[in-house]
């Protein structure tokens, strides 16, 4: 399989040729897993970068996320581990009173091709069930989206409820939305805001490699 | 210039200050005619829209839950009394200066769906904000776009009805008593957001949809909302994008046969158009946005703006890459509302051409200080409003009680208020 081949499918979103190229790895029961995973994570990192530069819309970023999922799910009984870069767990909701959970996913998406174990707590999640989640399962990265103003409410009480378990200074929050801003980032005492999924990606990574 | 009371009654934060510092500068409407304030900020409405420096430079406002929150009230407790919902709305007109309103009415018919058998709006935690529940919304499958291409009408007033709302699904002994129950809180709704609309109207308040009389809502965006969701809609727009644009011009089609007027019949003493931005606001790529927006938004409504129809847009996230397409439009056909866009960047690049309807960020009026707000407002009028063209409008509906602090909102009301004034 041409690896350089399948990255630029996946870049340009050419979801039959994706899934024909994974299909082929089954095929070959298996062989090259790891290679084809890579090489669909690397299209993702030039589908975040054309999506910062102007080139592709939110809509291309929603369709390389259904893609990515229905690459990944063909490809998962091939895997012995779950992703070629391992970047290790880290947790990813909608906060509190909100019920959105487009940009959520597409963050998923994106993190989870970038190698991310991405613990998905779904929408309308209480500040304590945050703090519950990353108790349990010893996560340091927390993202946390939300697309009313009604969310900033709750990120801020999220932050508030690490503090309270006292592990504020253990874990790194991220906060992500329609309407996060970096004003509100200092107002909700957040480490990083973000506007877009790729910059989620590579401030998580940052923290990750620390 | 009477001292102005910003009585301040909220219940969860008690800026008690910005209430003892704030000085009205607001001319008292209780003692002008509002009758003829109304026709005068109409026309002023009218004159920036057509470039010509109006006396005053329309401030307006487009508010959903926020106003429950001012007057001290959840929206929750007085819903279901339309005269204390109305009051209640009523106090930030009697507040604040107020040119003309986009919204003069309740956010959402939220027990119409509850009746009809859906939980896709909701009450905010504050009481006061409308919440659209998109992560619970059950969508259509693909089976939809055959059967819009061939009978586009039956599909929208029928089988879309019936299927999205459950109740519509249930046998008729069922059914019946929802069906009532529904009507009654539509009645409900209505009235309430008639005494809303009358009110405002009482202040001297131009509420623009009193001239709002062709609606032009893309019928992608039909899909993209209500029919296939976000994602059902974009994803197929890559793998059957023949048939997504066939559904879409079917249904534009559909619509424009149905228009309340033809362009040699618009009503006297002219109209407005309203059209709204939701897929068009960064989802789409250009080749999108003119394929599934533009070309039969220009091909309906241009013979209506030859004749001087103005359409407001109302637009929701980022669309600085297309704005230049109004030029294809007559010069001041197009009133833009702003939402994550620059005002200064679209300034510079349709200033000369479409009205700019935008102010201050509701993230600066919920998180700024006030002399940021100020500042703010200051260089907006500075460089949007000389030669008209220019409206001020906070950025987005400002719907729920943390959306905006109230020292802000005064400050930035009356900074507009005060550099409007020729």
């Amino acid at each position: 399989m041409n690896y350089e081949e399948l990255k630029n499918m996946m870049a340009d979103l050419d979801e039959e040729g994706v899934i024909e190229a994974m299909n082929a790895v089954i095929a070959a029961n298996g062989e090259g897993a790891q290679e084809a995973m890579q090489a669909c994570q690397e299209g993702m990192e030039v589908v975040g970068k054309r999506f910062e530069s102007g080139e592709y819309f939110i809509g291309d970023l929603i369709y390389a996320g259904e893609v990515m999922t229905s690459a990944m799910d063909i490809l998962k009984p091939a895997l012995q581990s779950g992703s070629a870069v391992n970047c290790g767990k880290m947790i990813l909701c909608t906060v509190k009173d909100d019920l959105h959970d487009i940009g959520k996913n597409i963050v998923r998406a994106i993190l989870e091709a970038g190698g991310f174990e991405v613990i998905d707590l779904g929408i309308d999640v209480a500040p304590e069930a945050i703090v519950e989640a990353a108790k349990k399962d010893e996560v340091k990265i927390i993202a946390l989206s939300g697309v009313l103003t009604l969310a900033l409410d709750s990120m801020k009480k999220t932050v508030e409820a690490f503090k309270e378990a006292g592990i504020r200074d253990d874990v790194k929050i991220i906060i992500g939305g329609n309407p996060v801003t970096a004003d509100a980032c200092t107002a909700i005492g957040a480490d990083s805001w973000t506007s877009s999924p790729q910059k989620t990606l590579k401030v998580c990574r940052e923290w990750a490699n620390a | 210039m009477a001292e102005k009371n910003y009585e301040q009654t909220s219940f969860f934060m008690r800026e008690e200050n910005a209430v003892s510092e704030n000085k009205n500068t607001a001319e008292s409407t209780a003692s002008e005619d509002n009758s003829a304030r109304y026709a005068k900020m109409r026309q002023n409405f009218y004159d920036a829209a057509s470039f010509k420096e109006p006396d005053k430079v329309p401030v307006g406002t487009n508010m959903f839950g926020w106003p429950f929150y001012y007057a001290g009230v959840k929206l929750t407790d007085v819903v279901h009394d339309p005269v204390k919902a109305a009051e209640a709305y009523g106090k930030f007109f009697d507040d604040f200066e107020i040119d003309f309103t986009w919204l003069a009415n309740l956010p959402m018919p939220v027990d119409v769906f509850k009746y009809l058998g859906t939980d896709n709006y909701g009450y905010g935690e504050d009481g006061c904000c409308v919440n659209h529940l998109q992560a619970k919304e059950k969508y259509l499958g693909t089976e939809i776009y055959d059967e819009i291409i061939a009978d586009p009408g039956k599909f929208m007033t029928e089988t879309y009805v019936k299927r999205f709302y459950p109740t519509f699904q249930l046998p008729q002994e069922e059914a019946y008593p929802l069906y009532l129950k529904a009507l009654d809180a539509a009645r409900e709704y209505f009235v309430t957001s008639g005494l809303i609309a009358e009110n405002i109207k009482n202040h001297g308040v131009f509420s623009i949809f009193d001239d709002i009389k062709l609606m032009h809502f893309s019928s992608f965006n039909k899909f993209f909302d209500n029919y296939r969701g976000i994602v059902g809609s974009l994803t197929d727009l890559r793998r059957m994008p023949k048939k997504v644009q066939e559904a879409v011009d079917a249904l534009d089609a559909y619509k424009k046969s149905i228009l309340p007027f033809t362009p040699e019949n618009i009503p006297e003493g002219g109209c407005m158009g309203h059209t709204g931005y939701h897929a068009e606001g960064g989802f789409l790529n250009p080749k999108q946005y003119d394929n599934l927006y533009f070309k039969n938004f220009k091909e309906t409504y241009l013979p209506y703006m030859e004749k001087g129809v103005k359409f407001f847009l109302l637009g929701e996230g980022s669309y600085l890459n297309t704005v230049e397409r109004f030029r294809e439009l007559p010069k001041g056909s197009m009133i833009l509302t702003l939402d994550k866009d620059d005002p200064f960047e679209v300034h510079k690049k349709v200033g000369d051409w479409c009205t700019i309807c935008c102010g201050i960020q509701t993230d600066m009026l919920a998180t700024a200080t006030k002399q940021e707000c100020i500042d703010y407002v200051k260089k907006l009028f500075d460089v949007l409003a000389p030669g008209g063209g220019f409206m001020f409008v906070p950025n987005k509906s400002v719907c729920s009680a943390r959306d905006a602090k109230v020292e802000n909102m005064i400050a930035a009301y009356e900074t507009a208020n005060e550099l409007s004034k020729k």
